[in-house]
């Protein structure tokens, strides 16, 4: 078996005894997903649960959230485009050029 | 826009300052183009809809008696963009998680406002721009 076959270097590289969470991989990814759920429960309520869990499949209503985010950025963009090419100051003789 | 300028020293200085482009000044023209998406308005009204400095979108509507300009109505509406929906709140009471064809316009409505406000507004300024440096 794989699992076996992946312990045998381990044995022979160390006297001590394999460790529980590497004998009882199963067990140990199952508390592991349950404490993720535990947080992912408490980050939700504030709205980050996609940060420890990118697989959940978002619901209608947070991919709808996504994509005007989208729109944030590409707005956010066109703002500073501009305020870094307007220009603050005018000459004298720029008069009657930027009315 | 030329209203909006505190030109000063016309006559006399080398450089005549105008009021500096800022964030709020682009909003604020932006949030009258915004308020065009969703048709016109009677004489007396005026809708502003816009994205804030953060990730919140206003709707806002004023209506004003012509006759006797006395204010008739105001609300604001307040969209929240949150990892996991839109929350909604009409002048900062009653928040609700909006969802079905009321989340669907809202998202038409911010698409729609991104191409009006880079083709009315953005694309002019920078028409004029060009047009002023080749004059």
């Amino acid at each position: 078996m794989a699992q076996e076959e992946l312990q045998r270097p381990l044995q022979q590289q160390h006297a001590y005894e394999i460790p529980a969470w590497n004998r009882q991989p199963e067990a140990v990814l199952s508390s592991v997903d349950l404490a993720r759920a535990s947080i992912d429960a408490v980050l939700e309520s504030n709205g980050h649960a996609r940060i420890l869990n990118p697989e959940r499949p978002l619901t209608p209503e947070a991919q709808a959230s996504a994509r005007i985010n989208d729109a944030h950025q590409r707005i956010s963009a066109i703002r500073l485009r501009e305020l870094n090419q307007a220009p603050q100051v005018l000459r004298k003789s720029d008069f009657g050029k930027a009315a | 826009m030329a209203g909006f300028r505190s030109l000063f020293s016309k006559a006399a200085g080398l450089v005549v300052p105008v009021a500096p482009t800022t964030l709020a000044n682009l909003i604020d023209e932006e949030s009258k183009i915004g308020g065009q998406l969703f048709g016109d308005v009677s004489r007396g009204v005026e809708r502003r809809f816009f994205l804030d400095e953060g990730n919140s979108w206003f709707f806002s509507e004023t209506a004003t008696d012509p006759a006797t300009g006395r204010r008739l109505y105001s609300f604001t509406i307040r969209y929240e963009i949150l990892p996991q929906g839109v929350l909604k709140s009409v002048d900062g009471k009653g928040h609700v998680f909006i969802t079905g064809i009321e989340l669907e316009h809202l998202e038409q409505a911010v698409h729609l406002y991104e191409q009006k406000i880079e083709r009315e507004l953005y694309e002019q300024k920078r028409l004029k721009r060009s047009q002023a440096a080749r004059a």
